[in-house]
């Protein structure tokens, strides 16, 4: 253990093919109690700072830290305080949606009793609760999404990392989601998410980060965000006048 | 001909799916290629043997194997499309049309999977076309009508199970008795595959061929594009989980069930029809109850490594598995061997090591591996019956 809580990504750098960074020499803190958004086109290599944090990939150079503990040496611990909403929900598709909350529950060591109960919580305030019992391969993108978020929110994480949480959401979710969001970094959570959507991240967001070529070329304040015409402006401004990357 | 093009592109695709690694799927072709070429011109080239040494019935052998393997891998991709018809939903929107795009859907596992025993095959046909030209043509016309029958046979039959049953039914009968499709198709065409005349049975089915295929094809190609693209209300539903249990035997009953009932039957039918086949089958299916629910339960795992690679209980979780579900199966599979198996001891000894050995076999992540792992303890165990007498 060599920190306390949050994220820290210390010049973190990854590459999938030689010769080819993904990551070249990343820097990134996230606080308990802070929501950080990251921003960038597709192969920026936010997926894979994602990954890196959740400990499914290791970094070629550079450290993290996810609550407090060392990755790759520290996985497992790390793992039991981080929430992970991959992209893709990590769902079974032939099992019901309680049966789905109860898997998740084994898997990362929620007991019955609570599991059940939140797992109810859960599915009553997303509203699947009348299809908890239906399979979810019949469900739709949106009602995935929901559930994979409660499955990855069961165990209580201290740390949640969401790539793409808004997608598939109809308003009434994205909406019910971004509160969801900064309640939970209210409570202390540290949540770094990623979005497409920029006015999504105009409405969470504490600080926003942006990643271009594998680097996080600056990190603005909410003040910042706001004071710059929001997360949209500020996309454009960088694609315009390029900036060096943060030390 | 831009249709067979993209059939032959689909195939390409199925290939490299098989063997992602550009350099070794080169060098396999290559040398496939090479090795081919040799045989084709050693056959050119080779003193034709005397016309009654001509071994037709070696040939018509590979042929009918040929077929079977032709035929179950249109099976296989038949059952596919079914249970998954969105991957028919850009044929639906081409121009191509129904008939050209339920066969370019089809033609990439036909192709991809026949080659091997048709470069097999091309050598031996050679050297009948040389001697009996007659014959080698109408052999060859003859593989392509049953094929084509066979193909149409085989959808016709999927669109009525789909009308009757719906789509989730019939993938999952086609799951269950797809594997015997080809049986039942070189059964059906047994006089026409044993080629020793130059081809007067299938005299007719050649004629009718050309006449009928194109006229019947498209309607059933059509009805089978209409079938799958309806919207089906699957009646997937589950009772509240026992919480804190995984609740393996139900998601084992639920994608297993109609498997599970047909599998005896099959078995039983098969060894009626064949008793000398009893102890083969016997051993394989001992083989089969160890590595079936394993694999039906780890498939999900598979599908989505990162759960498991997340989950810090997952070592936990997996042991579970393994015990509760690979311990069960290999003592129903030991208790099975013992009871139809009894007093043959080297025969219990070398399946139940066999079956022991199919558990961590079904564990291994890498599918290839899986696969190699899973059709060698096949083979031991099909081999153990040495020991039956």
């Amino acid at each position: 253990m060599t920190s306390s809580g949050g994220i820290e990504v210390q010049h973190v750098s990854f590459q999938y093919a030689r010769d080819v960074d993904v990551l070249a020499g990343a820097t990134l803190r996230v606080q308990p109690g802070e929501l950080v958004g990251v921003l960038g086109l597709n192969g920026a290599g936010k997926t894979t700072l994602f990954r890196l944090i959740a400990g499914l990939l290791e970094p070629r150079a550079g450290s993290i830290t996810v609550a407090g503990f060392s990755l790759p040496r520290e996985r497992r611990r790390a793992s039991e305080r981080l929430g992970w909403v991959p992209d893709e929900p990590l769902l079974y598709p032939k099992l019901s949606a309680l049966e789905n909350l109860n898997r998740f529950a084994l898997l990362w060591g929620v007991p019955a009793e609570p599991a059940k109960r939140r797992s109810q919580a859960w599915l009553e305030a997303t509203e699947l609760w009348p299809d908890r019992h239906r399979l979810v391969e019949e469900y739709s993108r949106g009602m995935r999404q929901r559930l994979a978020i409660g499955c990855a929110l069961l165990h209580e994480p201290s740390v949640l990392v969401m790539d793409e949480p808004f997608n598939g959401l109809d308003i009434q979710s994205a909406l019910w989601l971004r509160e969801l969001l900064r309640q939970r970094a209210a409570a202390g959570v540290a949540l770094l998410v990623s979005s497409h959507q920029p006015e999504a991240l105009d409405a969470i967001v504490d600080r926003l980060a942006l990643l271009d070529r594998g680097r996080i070329q600056s990190t603005l304040s909410r003040a910042e965000l706001l004071a710059s015409g929001g997360t949209e402006q500020v996309f454009r401004a960088s694609q315009a006048h390029p900036v060096a990357p943060e030390p | 001909m831009i249709w067979w093009r993209l059939a032959v592109w689909e195939a390409r695709n199925a290939l490299r799916e098989l063997v992602p690694r550009r350099w070794l799927r080169r060098s396999l072709a290559g040398a496939f290629a090479l090795a081919e070429l040799a045989f084709c011109g050693l056959a050119l080239i080779v003193p034709l043997p005397e016309r009654r040494a001509l071994d037709l019935g070696t040939l018509s052998g590979l042929f009918a194997m040929n077929l079977m393997l032709s035929s179950a891998l249109a099976a296989l991709a038949l059952s596919r499309l079914v249970a998954a018809p969105r991957q028919l939903e850009l044929t639906r929107l081409s121009p191509l049309g129904a008939a050209r795009g339920v066969w370019l859907a089809l033609a990439p596992a036909l192709i991809a999977g026949s080659l091997p025993l048709t470069a097999l095959l091309l050598p031996f046909a050679l050297v009948v076309a040389r001697q009996a030209p007659v014959t080698a043509l109408g052999m060859a016309l003859t593989a392509f009508a049953i094929l084509a029958w066979g193909l149409l046979i085989a959808v016709a039959a999927v669109n009525e199970v789909v009308a009757r049953w719906g789509r989730a039914r019939a993938a999952a009968l086609l799951r269950s008795w797809g594997a015997l499709l080809p049986l039942a198709l070189v059964l059906a065409f047994k006089p026409l595959v044993r080629v020793q005349a130059p081809a007067a049975a299938p005299l007719g089915l050649l004629l009718a061929s050309p006449l009928l295929l194109p006229l019947i094809w498209p309607r059933v190609a059509g009805r089978f594009l209409r079938a799958l693209g309806a919207q089906e209300q699957l009646a997937g539903s589950a009772r509240e989980p026992r919480w804190g249990s995984p609740g393996w035997a139900r998601e084992l009953w639920r994608t297993l069930a109609l498997r599970t009932l047909l599998a005896p039957v099959t078995l039983l039918l098969i060894a009626a029809w064949r008793p000398g086949a009893w102890p083969a089958l016997l051993s394989l299916s001992l083989i089969f109850i160890v590595m079936v629910p394993l694999g039906q339960l780890l498939a999900p795992e598979w599908r989505a490594p990162d759960r498991l690679r997340l989950a810090p209980y997952a070592a936990r979780y997996r042991l579970r598995l393994v015990s509760a579900t690979g311990g069960g199966a290999l003592a129903i599979a030991l208790l099975m061997a013992l009871l139809l198996g009894w007093s043959r001891w080297r025969w219990l000894a070398a399946e139940g090591l066999a079956a022991a050995l199919a558990v961590p076999i079904c564990l291994l992540p890498q599918r290839t591996l899986r696969g190699i792992g899973q059709l060698l303890i096949s083979l031991v165990a099909v081999a153990a019956i040495a020991f039956w007498n």
